[in-house]
């Protein structure tokens, strides 16, 4: 289990501040420190009461689990949200730049 | 924000009729086109709760990335590059007031900036306030195109498409 600070057996809330970066401080898998700050875990969103294990002097912020990502698919669709305007908007205003 | 930015990409096509129209709004939708890729390959987290974009959207980037792109339109002169330049700005800019997140300096930045989150204020009163932003930049794309010559019905269509853009996105 993750602990915040060298409170064994705290875990880690998703209410911890985003600024907040937990590190192992290698001495034992159920503690870690504080240690900057810096963006929340960016690659395990936490779950409220998620507990997991980590090796002594892995990062929490290395652990590739449970990626926040955004789907192909969405990504997709947001990128065509976008794109379709530009174009449409480019061919109605045709007479463009470089003519003027 | 979303109509919004093609409002006033359009604005400052206005003011640069020289510049590339599609530079112009895809400048000011950089942050946006690069957070959508950041958050594919999981460098910007989506979820609410770690909700993080500092790399396509603190200010230090939305600068930098903008004069990234600007200057691959160095050959059209400097007039283009800046308002290129000035429309990817834009996006940090009508950023700023709403954004799921407040807006980091730089990123990792302990400084953000900003003055309400979007999911803060809801939806409907964020659509609004996109609104708003529409009906100010629209004019003055009007008035600046109308004066270089565009033909009317084209400047009426291309204001016509932002504003069904914007009412396509009306929560619920």
């Amino acid at each position: 289990m993750i602990t915040q600070g060298n409170t064994p057996g705290r875990r880690i809330s998703p209410m911890t501040p985003a600024a907040t970066s937990c590190r192992v401080d290698g001495q034992s898998p159920h503690r870690v420190s504080i240690q900057r700050r810096g963006p929340p875990f960016p690659e395990a969103p936490l779950a409220p009461g998620t507990a997991f294990r980590i090796r002594p002097g892995q990062a929490p912020e290395r652990k590739r689990a449970r990626f926040a990502t955004m789907s192909t698919r969405q990504a997709v669709v947001q990128l065509l949200l976008i794109i379709i305007p530009v174009l449409l908007l480019s061919l109605v205003t045709a007479t463009d730049g470089e003519k003027r | 924000m979303y109509a919004a930015h093609f409002a006033a990409g359009l604005a400052i096509k206005a003011r640069a009729p020289r510049a590339p129209t599609w530079a112009l709004l895809t400048g000011a939708f950089l942050p946006d086109i690069l957070w959508i890729g950041f958050a594919r390959v999981g460098i910007e987290p989506t979820a609410i709760a770690n909700f993080f974009d500092d790399w396509s959207h603190s200010l230090a980037m939305v600068i930098s990335w903008g004069a990234l792109f600007a200057l691959a339109f160095w050959r059209q002169g400097r007039g283009v590059v800046l308002a290129v330049w000035v429309a990817a700005c834009s996006h940090f800019l009508l950023d700023l007031p709403i954004h799921p997140k407040f807006l980091a300096l730089y990123p990792h930045s302990a400084i953000h900036l900003g003055v309400v989150t979007s999911g803060a204020i809801g939806a409907r009163r964020y659509w609004f306030a996109q609104l708003a932003v529409v009906a100010v930049s629209t004019p003055v794309y009007v008035r600046g195109l109308a004066a270089s010559g565009l033909r009317r019905n084209l400047v009426a269509a291309s204001c016509l498409i932002v504003l069904t853009l914007h009412l396509l996105m009306y929560p619920g």
